[in-house]
């Protein structure tokens, strides 16, 4: 029974990874197609936090900020404008910022507060949509309106201090952007650049079959190229920042986005490996 | 004979680890002696516990022992709450052995001896036969004298330690009452016609030759309760355009890095850690017709409605000319100025010496008229190699300040000088400080702050305690230290580091110090630690009215600032909860906030703003049921700044940054005139 056991374990493996002869056959290309989009939303991202020794003293606090800052913009009565408010967190506080500033000036600070604190916070996103219709004066006009509301409302536009803080040491590039501009609804593009990518792998593979004096066969396999790595898989520093609490750890897991720090258009682009059978080349072609 | 209750006895210790400034203590023989004391009063051993207590006096030098509910008294006081909280077999014997001294005390009292031998015998033998009587008179006395929180103590030593006393509890409440409106401490005043109207509602007092029912009598006078100052300041109305002119402008430099306000200078700028030249905010003051302020020394005086340069006492170039030789040893947070009402009094270097490691700093006094000098006090022989530290504190004919002697730059003593024959009355050492202001290089100098009420001094050091010393001889009469980091002295981050004065209202206290984790509220008279507060380090006392404290500079860990109102409850010993919190965009630490009837306005790069103070609703953020209409604060005709004070004067809304001195019309919303403006604290 064992020993049918091993023979039937070795047959599967051996049916499930590719021998060898036929990793070597045909013709693997790789096709990139791009599209050009102009973002449709804008998006601002924000800060509402409470800190103190005493959680009441910091629940008070957020609240009122959150209260301050998301009425300051219900008063701006913009149609196309809503908060999206993240998840709620809590911490203990000064800690991100008190180490990384300990990092940056050497070690040497002014010494540990007497008393720990909590830090109850939420980021706020401000997202509004429909930019692609204004002109580009009107859009200026709109941004800074924005960004006076959240300034004079007291908010933290951006990325905090610490997180630029970190990432400087780190040697990691952090935006100094306010704003952030994104295409929604990037499906079409993305099919779109897809069956350019696919297109373009296809006739690459026939300029490679015909050097070879062959003929481009089936597709054997297709594997999209990513663009760039994911913000959570394996990043030193952004899990530093996460260790520290300067980072938000989880809670909301959002889909890769087509965004851009400009109002321009963004190109969608779709990168493919395809790997294509050769067949040989039938008598008088 | 029933067992002696446990008697407590306080550790003589008033120096924690947690504060970086040391207070001056008892020494082992003090700590000794009440060791003593708590043994034999367990046993029951009266004789030897009051001959240790008597030892204990009599070996204690000047400084403070520590009572467990966190104040720091001198011995006799201790003495006295010792007694009073003697158990009733404790209080007999010590009638038996003290009576006939007490009596005899009592009856040496006549003449200019009187008071000092009824405070003695109130210090001493409170709970002998004679006590009670003595305590009486004492009240008495204060109350003639206009000394309302004394009289006050003394009546409610007789309420509360000698409850068996025979004296008119009706009569003693009443005049309690009376002094506590007079002192404007109307929560207490309420609560003791409360009892009045509780327990004595059929007995009636003597006032004036009449009759009269005393909880009717306090309950009028309760009804003439005043606002406090900020209270009785109408709002004001703030333009809602930006350009809204203003009526002048005194500006620093044309440019940030002007040579006056140059950020580059050596180590003046933010990579070393020291307070940067640029962020100097102009310290200011005012009376009806002119402003006052110092750049580096060069005092000045500019009129309040129009901004002309009434007089000056040096040149600006002549400054100029040493901060550029010489930028490393500024210190600008330590010019000051305080006004009176003939003279402005400045602390500073002289202009030859602005940039001179080590100089002395001096307190002149001008002519508020014309800025001839009046007073220099390297001229007065008792303090001329002293080197004043803080803003001075005029009163009449003496003026109060802090310093400390060359070279010995941590040994701050608060000093008190005769302005009319130009002598040192008293000076006394408030403690030991860690750090030199003369080596503190890289943080903002730690400046004491001074308040006076009735004959005490209150001096929040900044660096871990807050002191009150008596104005006729300078003797601390009691200390509370609180928890802060103690101020560095190497290159490193810069702290954002406020500091403001501490204020009273209602008969009570209320101090934060610079670094400090908790604010305090302290009943001088007593001395009574209502509670402390936790705060942020950086937050500042900015203010406080009725029922509520307010207080501003609190930096959050995601780099904004509040603006915060604390609900008070003055009489119970709970810590206030937080009623609301705003946010106002990051300012310079050198702010000041001005308070109204019923907003507060704070000056910050982006503006000035307007809360009102119940809601702490920002008023200029477009709500259609504030008043105005506008979206944002009042822009005004000041940019590029790091913000500043706003103070209210009688003739125009003043706004100090760092760039310039600015003032606008000054226009109130319809209410009862301003009785006094609202001065800017924060310096």
């Amino acid at each position: 029974m064992r020993s049918i056991g091993f023979v039937l374990a070795a047959l599967l493996v051996s049916s499930a990874a590719p021998s060898r002869a036929e990793e070597s056959e045909g013709i693997t290309v790789v096709g990139t197609g791009e599209v050009l989009v102009r973002p449709n939303v804008l998006e601002i991202s924000l800060g509402a936090s409470g800190s103190a020794e005493l959680s009441g003293d910091a629940a008070a606090k957020y609240r009122d900020a959150a209260k301050s800052i998301t009425g300051a913009f219900e008063q701006l009565k913009l149609k196309n404008l809503k908060i999206v408010p993240g998840g709620l967190g809590m911490q203990q506080a000064g800690g991100a910022a008190g180490i990384a500033g300990m990092m940056v000036a050497g070690g040497v600070d002014e010494g540990p507060p007497l008393k720990s604190k909590i830090e109850i916070g939420r980021s706020l996103r401000l997202v509004l949509s429909g930019v692609d219709k204004l002109g580009e004066e009107e859009l200026m006009s709109t941004i800074s309106r924005l960004l006076d509301t959240a300034k004079d409302a007291g908010a933290v536009v951006g990325e905090s201090q610490a997180a630029s803080m970190l990432a400087r040491i780190y040697g990691q590039q952090s935006s100094s952007s306010l704003v952030t501009f994104v295409v929604e609804n990037a499906e079409a593009a993305r099919s779109k650049a897809n069956q350019d990518a696919f297109r373009q792998a296809r006739e690459r593979a026939k300029q490679l079959a015909d050097l070879a004096q062959a003929d481009v066969g089936r597709v054997l396999s297709v594997e999209e190229v990513p663009q760039s790595m994911a913000a959570d898989e394996g990043n030193a520093p952004q899990a530093v920042m996460m260790m520290m609490g300067v980072m938000s750890s989880g809670g909301e897991k959002r889909e890769t986005r087509v965004v851009s720090d400009r109002m321009s258009e963004i190109p969608v682009r779709v990168t493919l490996k395809v790997r294509f059978a050769l067949q040989e080349r039938t008598p008088g072609k | 004979m029933a067992a002696p209750a446990d008697v407590v006895v306080d550790s003589t210790d008033v120096n924690s680890s947690a504060s970086p400034f040391v207070l001056p203590a008892q020494p082992q023989e003090v700590n000794e002696a009440l060791e003593d004391f708590r043994r034999y009063a367990k046993r029951g051993t009266w004789e030897k516990a009051f001959k240790s207590l008597q030892t204990m006096v009599s070996k204690a030098n000047e400084g403070l022992i520590a009572r467990r509910d966190g104040m720091a008294v001198p011995a006799p006081v201790l003495w006295r709450s010792l007694l009073a909280e003697l158990p009733g077999d404790g209080k007999k014997a010590y009638r038996l052995f003290h009576d006939a001294e007490a009596k005899a005390l009592l009856d040496a009292a006549q003449g200019k001896d009187e008071l000092a031998k009824l405070q003695q015998i109130v210090n001493s033998h409170l709970v002998t036969s004679v006590g009670d009587v003595a305590a009486n008179r004492l009240g008495d006395l204060y109350f003639e004298q206009g000394l309302m929180d004394r009289a006050v103590e003394a009546w409610q030593m007789i309420l509360t330690a000698l409850p068996d006393s025979s004296l008119s509890r009706a009569d003693l409440l009443t005049k309690t009452g009376i002094a506590l409106a007079r002192a404007g401490r109307w929560e207490e005043l309420r609560l003791v016609q409360q009892e009045l109207a509780d327990k004595h509602a059929r007995d009636f007092v003597v006032l004036g030759g009449k009759r009269v029912a005393p909880a009717e009598h306090l309950a009028g006078l309760a009804r003439l309760a005043t606002p406090t100052p900020s209270a009785s300041q109408p709002d004001l109305v703030l333009p809602d355009v930006d350009d809204a002119a203003p009526l002048w402008q005194f500006r620093l430099s044309q440019k940030r890095d002007a040579v006056v306000v140059n950020p580059r200078m050596g180590w003046n700028g933010d990579e070393f850690g020291r307070m940067a030249l640029s962020e100097m905010v102009l310290p200011v003051d005012f009376d009806d017709e002119r402003l006052y302020t110092s750049l580096m020394g060069c005092n000045m005086a500019l009129d309040i409605k129009s901004g002309k340069l009434l007089w000056r006492s040096g040149r600006f170039h002549d400054v100029q000319q040493k901060i550029r030789q010489n930028a490393y040893y500024i210190f600008p947070e330590r010019y000051q100025i305080a006004v009176d009402s003939t003279r402005i009094w400045s602390v500073g270097r002289t202009a030859d010496h602005v940039a001179n490691h080590g100089s002395l700093f001096y307190l002149v006094g001008r002519d508020k008229k014309t800025g001839k000098e009046l007073f220099n006090s390297k001229s007065v022989k008792d303090v001329q190699t002293w080197s004043i530290i803080g803003k001075p504190l005029p009163a009449g004919d003496v003026v109060y300040a802090c310093g400390y002697k060359q070279g010995q730059g941590t040994q701050i003593h608060a000093l008190a000088i005769n302005v009319q024959d130009k002598k040192l009355v008293w000076s006394r050492q408030l403690g030991t400080a860690k750090v030199d202001p003369d080596q503190n290089y890289y943080q903002r100098v730690v400046m004491p702050a001074l308040a006076l009420h009735e004959d005490k001094l209150f001096v929040e050091t900044h660096q871990g305690a807050l002191v009150a010393l008596g104005t006729a001889d300078g003797k601390i009469a009691w200390a509370v230290s609180y928890r802060c980091t103690m101020p560095q002295n190497y290159y490193g981050q810069r702290p954002y580091a406020t500091a403001s004065t501490p204020q009273l209202a209602g008969g009570v206290l209320y101090s934060k110090g610079m670094y400090g984790e908790d604010v305090l509220a302290v009943v001088p008279s007593g001395p009574r630690l209502l509670w402390r507060r936790s705060v942020l380090p950086t937050a500042l006392v900015a203010g406080v009215d009725g029922d509520r404290l307010y207080m501003a500079g609190e930096v959050q860990p995601d780099g904004s600032h509040l603006l915060i109102a604390y609900d008070l409850k003055q009489l119970e010993r709970q810590a206030p909860k937080l009623a609301w919190s705003a946010k106002v965009p990051p300012s310079t630490p050198w702010l000041g906030v001005a308070a109204t009837r019923s907003r507060l306005y704070q000056f910050t790069p982006r503006g000035i703003y307007e809360f009102d103070k119940r809601s702490g609703q920002n008023l200029r953020n477009g709500d259609a049921e504030a008043y105005r209409r506008v979206n944002h604060p009042f822009r005004g005709a000041d940019s590029d700044n790091d913000g500043g004070a706003v103070i209210v004067t009688p003739a125009a809304l003043i706004t100090s940054s760092n760039m310039t001195i600015t003032a606008y019309p000054l226009r109130t919303a319809p209410g009862p005139a301003a009785v006094s403006a609202a001065t800017a604290g924060g310096r």
